[in-house]
């Protein structure tokens, strides 16, 4: 029997990142593309952080740790504003619902 | 043994103790339902708190791979602010419609960019040398030490969320 112990974390890291972008891409709600953004991101540290914990491409163990730390903080930035946007939009009544359609129906 | 084979033999690595690989195992296997539900799920509030699902998986991760600090911010910055600020905002609006319709090509694509990510993770990041599972036992010291003070702040975050929706709710209605 064969254990497989850090492969695991690959085997997420991917899907995490596939998920999101399939999500990304065939949705059509504002915030579903944010969402399944947010889960990409979340893959992305954690292959950021396996391949820095390896003696991988990111040979240096805190690189990787700082640049995880760094995108955390950008992705809340990120996330404050665009949500902030969304609130906006449709408080302004320019979204009847929180739709990709709807925003293409304004141009 | 073929040359597949051996990079994947190469590639196989336990962490010396049974109780850790099945560790690894469920938070594997929870990460990737959460991640799908929060992709698919019907309800915008309820795909918000299964992100923040995932945020805490991702947590774990990071202990196991040896950086409880790097844990801590993605528990209290990304999970108890970030996702948290998501759900509130969202709970303050109607629900949408869904509006989710995979084809084909998603699926093309997204087995497309696993494949590729697992080829690279075995190519490149998979020598075991510097790696400690020091993590782990870090994150038992944390929970030993501190645990009346994350028992409060876990209550507290619920609280929190619980309050918020129920309050935006009620506004709204």
């Amino acid at each position: 029997m064969i254990i497989i112990g850090l492969f695991l974390v690959i085997i997420s890291a991917a899907v995490l990142i596939g998920v999101g972008v399939w999500g990304m891409v065939y949705n059509k709600n504002l915030v579903k593309m944010l969402l399944s953004l947010e889960v990409s991101f979340n893959g992305i540290t954690l292959l950021v952080l396996y391949l820095a914990s390896t003696t991988g491409v990111l040979g240096i163990v805190k690189l990787g740790a700082y640049i995880v730390f760094l995108g955390i903080a950008l992705a809340i930035g990120e996330i404050s504003i665009i949500v902030s946007v969304i609130l906006y939009m449709f408080k302004e009544k320019m979204l009847n619902e929180i739709s990709q359609d709807e925003v293409r129906s304004e141009e | 043994m073929s040359p597949l084979l051996e990079i994947f033999a190469s590639s196989v690595i336990t962490l010396g103790s049974p109780f850790l690989d099945i560790a690894l195992l469920v938070l594997a296997a929870t990460s990737i339902i959460f991640a799908y539900l929060t992709v698919t799920y019907k309800s915008l509030v309820y795909s918000s708190i299964f992100l923040a699902f995932v945020g805490l998986v991702n947590a774990a991760f990071f202990m196991i791979l040896g950086y409880p600090l790097l844990a801590f911010v993605q528990l209290i910055i990304y999970v108890g602010s970030g996702v948290l600020f998501i759900i509130i905002s969202i709970s303050m609006l109607k629900e949408p419609k869904l509006t989710f319709r995979p084809n084909i090509y998603s699926w093309v694509i997204t087995l497309f960019i696993f494949v590729l990510i697992v080829v690279i993770g075995i190519s490149v990041g998979i020598a075991p040398s510097e790696l400690t599972y020091l993590g782990i036992f870090s994150a038992v010291h944390y929970l030993v030490e501190y645990w009346f003070s994350i028992l409060l702040l876990v209550l507290a975050l619920s609280m929190a969320l619980i309050v918020s929706i129920a309050v935006s709710r009620g506004e709204e209605e």
